[in-house]
């Protein structure tokens, strides 16, 4: 299936230009994990809803990360006609966007909306994205602002050096600890096994590490959160204590990684960007720089016992003699 | 699994990426969300992979490289390649 196939009507007629008619004039500035953002051509009712989600207060403008970039990524909402979008039967339907990565950027599709962004870093504060979609109740475009969001800050991440993680992020003793795994690893239930035992989780779905330029990470919250995640973490930014890969077992235990390994684990969890061949290179060579870090197996069993093995050291993982690994 | 001849030719499927890092290889297959860690010997072995070479010329190089028997590597890299096949990474064919 070609791309948008799946989700648009004709979509060798998808805009190359980022234009058209907008919704609106309202206009919505934040930052995401340091990262500048505005969002233009809202209609009012969609601009209040996204603010309340996006940016609760002036302090999402500000952030406790070292700013990688402040100038903004300006994104332009456009109307689209219903007509252009497919009727997707959605029932026991998992809903994946659909890509096309491109040299100067990338392309999305999804229920009812179209995107189109420039994936380089800002330069100059001109519009390098664009929305198209049929929606109009604010809770439906929120959902598909963030839909988009999370793929650019993805990008924004990757172009600072950085990564998005699908991960639950939990503080112990005031550092963060990012637990990884594809969907059903039990990221979900280590974080709220966490708070169980009174610990704070950031994530329990996405969460940014970016490089300090001290050999020292840092992982950053953001809006888009999982079912556990406290809001008035949203903005700040905790050191990089470890990575676990997560991996369900009869018991509990660390096992350590050999480079390659830590690597394949961290290439699996770094969402929309880890399909792009036009830039691959940066994405394994800033998992290359994250793999310096503590980053382990962890075989865990649903229970707060897990995290105990978290103080004892781990061995050596036993099956890196093999050829296959 | 399908075993390998050595006049096969390995070929690598269009969505796989391999990467060697440092004395390791990474395969990642994009249409089957899998990713792979493999050791130094298997990242060579993969490295040969360019559909044009045999299964018998890619042990031929990589014994000349590694301090390994001929019957070892073989042992070895078969059933590992055959592996890859099966799990639809790798193609072949038979010159």
């Amino acid at each position: 299936m070609s791309f948008a196939e799946q989700f648009l009507t004709h979509p060798s007629l998808f805009p190359e230009r980022l234009s058209g008619e907008s919704p609106g004039e309202q206009s919505l500035r934040f930052s995401l994990a340091g990262f500048a953002f505005a969002l233009e051509g809202l209609s009012q009712p969609c601009q209040t809803h996204a603010r309340a989600r996006l940016a609760r207060d002036e302090s999402a403008l500000k952030s406790s990360l070292d700013l990688k970039s402040s100038l903004e990524l300006v994104t332009r909402v456009f109307i689209a006609s219903p007509g252009d979008f497919r009727d997707v039967a959605v029932r026991g339907w998992q809903y994946a966007l659909d890509f096309d990565y491109r040299p100067d950027g990338v392309s999305l599709a999804g229920l009812h909306w179209m995107a189109r962004s420039r994936l380089s870093q800002p330069t100059e504060s001109s519009v390098q994205g664009a929305i198209w979609t049929s929606l109009e109740r604010p809770e439906e475009v929120y959902g598909v602002l963030e839909n988009y969001l999370r793929v650019c800050l993805a990008y924004r991440c990757l172009l600072a050096g950085g990564v998005m993680l699908h991960s639950a992020a939990v503080l112990i003793d005031g550092k963060a600890s990012l637990f990884v795994g594809r969907s059903g690893a039990g990221k979900s239930t280590i974080a709220k096994l966490a708070v169980k035992i009174g610990l704070e989780v950031l994530s329990d779905d996405l969460n940014v590490a970016l490089p300090t330029g001290d050999g020292t990470w840092r992982v950053s919250t953001i809006p888009f959160t999982g079912d556990v995640a406290p809001s008035d973490k949203c903005g700040q930014s905790f050191e990089l204590a470890g990575i676990y890969r997560l991996d369900q077992a009869a018991g509990n235990q660390r096992i350590a990684l050999g480079h390659a390994e830590k690597i394949a684990s961290l290439v699996t969890v770094c969402p929309y960007v880890n399909k792009d061949s036009h830039r691959e290179s940066l994405l394994w060579t800033n998992l290359e720089s994250l793999a310096a870090l503590d980053v382990q197996a962890l075989r865990f069993a649903p229970s707060t016992e897990v995290f105990e093995v978290l103080r004892h050291n781990p061995r050596r993982g036993e099956n890196l003699g093999k050829i296959g690994g | 699994m399908n075993d390998i001849a050595l006049n096969s030719v390995p070929t690598r499927r269009p969505d796989m990426r391999f990467r060697v890092v440092g004395d390791e290889g990474i395969i990642v297959s994009q249409d089957q969300a899998e990713v792979i860690a493999v050791n130094e010997v298997g990242a060579r072995v993969l490295s040969l992979v360019d559909g044009e070479r045999t299964l018998g010329e890619i042990l031929t190089s990589v014994g000349e490289e590694f301090d390994v028997s001929s019957e070892t590597l073989e042992r070895d890299t078969r059933p590992f390649l055959s592996e890859l096949v099966d799990s639809g990474v790798l193609g072949v064919h038979v010159e």
